[in-house]
């Protein structure tokens, strides 16, 4: 790279595992870390190697995207003897009166106590009780940075972050985009555009989604089937405005999980205006996956009502290639035949319309 | 034919001799052993229906043994223990003195023989267990809680499939250069997946192979999380008659994996030696029936208790022979009728 | 109208003066059972946590009995158990009881006093005059859920002293009763002396030293006996004195801010979890250590199968705690499929492993509980438990 050491100071090395909130936050940490003068050393994608080690350390009850990121963690430790830090993010909340799952909110206290893992470098989210400049501060003061700069910094992480998003809803995929924030070019979308005869929602956490070892390349195998796939991260703005209610009558309970949150409003367009846009949902679990239990049921109790298609698939480390081919083949098949009975043209290159207001 | 049982009982000036019962879920043992901890003589029988089933044919058995071996007849049985997860019925049908889990069991039968044991693997027909010692005590175990993927009765019904006897079975996994790999939390994946690799023209050498480093690997995921599993380490279980299994255990913890001589005996051989201990310590006169047991009569019996919505069907044995007594009784969850009286 | 709550444990004395303290009426569901779990399970997403399949089964048994309004406590986050309302609600309706209504008793923070609009609710009345009822209510309810606790307390104590065995469980059987029908405050505040007097007429052998065991965990798991399969039960049977901090009470008085064991506890986990994510991963922490460093013989955690916060829990005992303390912990992890037989023998074993520890602490330090005198736990539950302790004290 073509920023050297700046002076005789030391940078910091700063190794980041490529799991879990990796796939959400990448750029935004990458932005605000090189903001910050810290040298980023990513952990390699997710192989054979790190599962197994992954899951030698972690226990059996944990779900696969946790033990992968205990994976990833000694792999960047293995790779790297000289890290300064390993960056584990306490993400707690990010909008107020929500959460994550409460294996984010433990994640930095289970990989201290690690064997040999270097200093933890600690970043906390937690809108409830501060501001997230609060916690670039903080990140800030860990890596000898004055307020300013990590203000600064954080601002500037910001504005990339939003940019980020917004070629993501120009239709961008994840891995692509992060594919560009890690060599540092320009957003731009690919030549080749994914067309298809179908279009499905892939619902699920985004280290389930793009984590392609471990979903053994999902939505590839889509592709392959003639499939166009949008995700969440595709979905405009405005859809993620109003609380999803889930309990009607009660009228006190909110969705507290953000994530699934998140899943719940765009499967709520779905289920309203923007039913005739998409063809099937397919919602991506990880075994032992909490939220994801029981939020699955109540989108698969709907799916039921509005009569769309619904594919849940569960995966764990010993999912197998085959199983999972027959049944997403199946599942395309029985959806193809469906547009056809109703005498429905392919879609191919019909723009999904997302209709703005309300 | 009983007057060989009733010497062996009650007769004195004969040598001490004491029995451990070992009733596993697929197997029971039966070891005899005198007060050095020698082994005498021991029975291995495949389960019958029911552990009662199980009880009286090892009994008959062990007693066809003695009277084939006149040096035997010079012992006389002066406590009985039982062990394994049908310990209690046993006990009350064979009259035993005590009974204590298969894990205490199998760690004092291994400590008898490797004093500085510290790392006990185990793994049986159903169930496999691990159980950590430092300084001589037990300090850890864990037993396999989620299903059968990591036992013995998961390579049996692997290798008829394979069409293998059982007996060859680590045999052609020494054989194996390099092991496939395959997948297997549960018996069902492990299945599909070898089915798979099989269609793939892998050699059965290798899918073996395979199995056995998947088998292991599971059992460390499973059982063998978190612990730390120092050297000494004894493998024991039907299981270590495995070449492949030990093999794999070794490249697994990189340090040389014992098997005992008795590795199928050792909860009945730890049994023993702790009624030998109990009997030292009490010297209190034996519960045990005798051999005969094998001709007693058994009648088991269930009724629903229906005192509350958990209508629990409760299961007892009663001895006709003696005006129906009521010898064990289980099944009900709030414990009432666990009193026999 | 008949309202209705799920089981957890003897709790339901509590859960039902709360509700009849407002003249409503009131049916308790039959003591959580197999036909209950069979029906939980069948209707459940596969891969909910244990507690929710129980309570769906309690919830269609007290239906059937003829409830129409269930209660149902919630939380809003982080784990599992603030959903249990809306998705047992819903389930409940594509089963075909439509008429039912789930009311969520939102228990986050009680000094919100959200509770108060629950109770608006179930009563269908806000004005002025039905506020002096719930503060019966909410009285009664405490009353009984702290003597609910002491209840316990004192059972987790004697049993392991008691020489007819099963004389405990039909003490607490007959004070539960008896408490159920208590419904005077004279009534209530003389109860703790029959409490005192009914354990005190067990014939019990205070001789006996036995192993000192504490147990947290989830709390639903850890106080309903028929999905632990009656853990404390069978330890006291086995001559272990329990000692388990987690009540319904423990839990109320912490979601009032008032509970000064639990951030004790808070304040012992904090180098290892610094702050609450859920469930009760943080106390049990806590409880570990603290009986750590009273000297226990053993530690026993439950919880239900792949449960979020209590899995880290378990991942931070096994990696660290159990290393710097050294006192033998066991896990159950319990679901529908949890046998009786593995755990009976894991109870056992770890009974004999916490024997024989204790054995080597008595030859390595003689003056071990050397005069037969029992070490009273200091910080533990406060007075009713000294009263307790005083009880079983060798003369």
């Amino acid at each position: 790279m073509g920023l050297s050491t700046t002076g005789d100071k030391k940078r910091y090395k700063v190794g980041i595992p490529r799991a879990l909130h990796y796939y959400r936050y990448y750029p935004f940490w990458k932005k605000l870390l090189e903001e910050l003068d810290v040298e980023i050393v990513l952990s390699p994608p997710t192989n054979k190697n790190i599962v197994e080690e992954g899951v030698t350390h972690g226990f059996g009850e944990l779900c696969i995207p946790v033990k992968i990121y205990y994976g990833q963690v000694l792999k960047l430790v293995e790779n790297n003897p000289d890290l300064d830090f390993v960056f584990v993010p306490r993400y707690v909340s990010e909008v107020p009166e929500s959460y994550f799952c409460p294996k984010f909110l433990s994640l930095p206290d289970v990989i201290k106590i690690l064997p040999e893992v270097p200093k933890i470098l600690n970043f906390e989210v937690n809108v409830k009780e501060f501001p997230i400049s609060t916690s670039a501060i903080e990140l800030g003061k860990q890596l000898g940075k004055g307020q300013t700069a990590s203000v600064e910094a954080y601002k500037k992480a910001q504005a990339y972050f939003d940019e980020y998003h917004n070629f993501l809803r120009d239709g961008g995929s994840v891995n692509h985009a992060l594919r560009l924030v890690h060599r540092n070019l320009p957003f731009k979308l690919p030549k080749k555009e994914m067309k298809g005869d179908l279009r499905f929602l892939l619902l699920g956490h985004a280290y389930n989604i793009f984590d392609t070892f471990i979903n053994l390349d999902f939505i590839k195998k889509l592709h392959e089937q003639g499939v166009e796939v949008l995700t969440i991260e595709n979905l405009p703005e405005y859809l993620f405005k109003k609380p999803v209610i889930v309990n009607p009558r009660g009228g006190v309970l909110r969705n507290y999980w953000q994530h699934e949150e998140e899943i719940m409003q765009a499967i709520r367009f779905f289920l309203t205006k923007g039913r005739a846009e998409i063809d099937g949902v397919i919602f991506l679990i990880s075994f032992a996956c909490g939220p994801d239990s029981l939020i699955s049921e109540l989108i698969m109790r709907d799916m039921k009502v509005v009569g769309l298609p619904f594919l849940e698939i569960i995966m764990d480390e010993h999912s197998g290639e085959a199983g999972m081919m027959t049944r997403i083949e199946s599942f395309v098949e029985m959806v193809r035949r469906k547009r056809k009975r109703l005498g429905l043209e392919p879609r191919w290159k019909s723009k999904i319309k997302f209709y703005e207001g309300t | 034919m009983v007057e060989v049982s009733d010497k062996l009982k009650s007769e004195d000036g004969k040598k001490d001799a004491f029995l451990g019962i070992d009733i596993g879920s697929v197997s029971c043992k039966f070891v005899l052993m005198d007060t050095n901890g020698e082994v005498l003589t021991s029975v291995f029988l495949r389960n019958r229906g029911s552990p009662i089933d199980s009880a009286k044919a090892g009994m008959a058995e062990l007693r066809d043994k003695i009277r084939a071996e006149p040096d035997l007849l010079n012992y006389a049985i002066k406590c009985c223990g039982t062990t394994g997860s049908a310990r209690y019925l046993t006990k009350a049908v064979v009259g035993g003195d005590l009974a204590k889990t298969e894990i205490i069991a199998h760690a004092v039968a291994t400590q008898s023989m490797y004093p500085d044991v510290r790392t006990i693997l185990e793994i049986g027909g159903q169930d496999s267990k691990i159980i950590i010692l430092r300084d001589d005590i037990i300090v850890d175990f864990a037993m396999n809680s989620v299903c059968a993927a990591g036992t013995g009765s998961f390579l049996d019904h692997q290798a008829a499939r394979l069409g293998i006897p059982i007996e060859d079975f680590g045999d052609y996994a020494v054989r194996s250069k390099n092991p496939v790999s395959i997948a297997g939390r549960c018996t069902v994946f492990a299945e599909s997946d070898m089915i798979h690799k099989q269609n793939a023209g892998y050699s059965k050498e290798d899918i073996i192979a395979g199995l056995c480093d998947s088998l292991v690997r599971n059992y460390m995921n499973n059982v063998g999380k978190g612990k730390e599993l120092d050297e000494p380490v004894v493998f024991q279980g039907g299981v270590s008659y495995n070449k492949g299994i030990i093999q794999a255990f070794e490249r697994h913890l990189g340090c040389k994996v014992i098997v005992p001589k008795y590795n199928v005996l050792m909860g009945a051989l730890g049994m023993a030696i702790l009624v030998r201990d109990y009997y030292v310590e009490h010297g209190r006169e034996t519960l045990f029936r005798g051999l005969e047991v094998s001709d007693i009569e058994f009648k088991t019996t269930t009724f629903h208790c229906g005192d509350c919505p958990n209508n629990c069907e409760i299961v007892q044995v009663k001895m006709p022979e003696q005006d129906n007594k009521i010898i064990a009784r289980w099944g009900s969850r709030c414990g009432k009728w666990d009193q026999l009286t | 109208m008949l309202i209705s709550f799920p089981n957890m444990g003897p709790n339901w004395v509590a859960f039902k003066t709360l509700f009849t303290a407002l003249d409503l009426d009131v049916v308790v569901p039959d003591p959580t059972n197999r036909e209950a779990i069979k029906i939980g399970v069948k209707y459940s997403p596969e891969f909910v946590c244990f507690p929710f399949k129980a309570t769906l089964g309690d919830f269609v048994n007290a239906i059937e009995k003829g409830a129409d309004t269930l209660v149902m406590a919630i939380d809003c986050g982080p784990c599992r158990f603030g959903f249990y309302a809306s998705v047992q609600e819903r389930i409940l309706r594509d089963m075909g009881y439509k008429d039912i209504r789930v009311i969520p008793l939102d228990q986050a923070d009680l000094l919100e006093f959200h509770w108060v609009k629950t109770l608006q609710e179930v009563s269908g009345r806000k004005d002025l005059f039905i506020y002096s009822k719930y503060i019966k209510a909410v009285i009664y309810f405490l009353k009984k859920a702290k003597l609910l606790n002491d209840i316990q307390t004192a059972e987790g104590l004697f049993r392991a002293y008691e020489h007819n065995l099963g004389d405990t469980t039909r003490v607490v059987n007959e004070l539960l009763e008896k408490l159920d029908k208590a419904n005077t405050l004279v009534e209530l505040r003389n109860f703790k002396k029959v409490i005192k007097n009914d354990f005190n007429s067990i014939d019990i052998d205070k001789s006996k030293t036995p192993l000192r065991v504490g147990l947290s965990g989830e709390i639903h798991i850890s106080l309903e006996p028929y999905v632990n399969l009656d853990l404390r039960r069978k330890l006291g049977e086995m001559g272990v004195e329990v000692h388990q901090s987690l009540s319904l009470y423990d839990w109320v008085v912490h979601k009032f801010h008032l509970n000064y064991h639990r951030k004790w506890l808070e304040h012992l986990a904090k180098p290892y979890v610094p702050m609450d994510i859920g469930g009760e991963c943080v106390w049990v922490l806590g409880e570990y250590i603290d009986k750590a460093k009273a000297g226990f013989d053993g530690f026993i955690h439950s919880y239900p199968f792949t449960c979020m916060p209590e899995v880290t829990a378990r991942t931070i005992i096994t990696n660290k705690l159990k290393k710097i303390y050294d006192l033998p912990i066991i896990y159950f992890s319990f679901d529908e499929q949890s046998g009786q037989e593995g755990f009976r023998t894991r109870l056992e074993a770890f009974y004999d492993l916490m024997e024989a520890r204790r054995e080597r602490e008595i030859k390595s330090t003689p003056e071990f509980m050397a005069n037969g005198q029992k070490k009273i736990y200091p910080q533990y539950g406060g007075e009713f438990y000294n009263e307790i302790a005083q009880l079983i004290q060798a003369e």
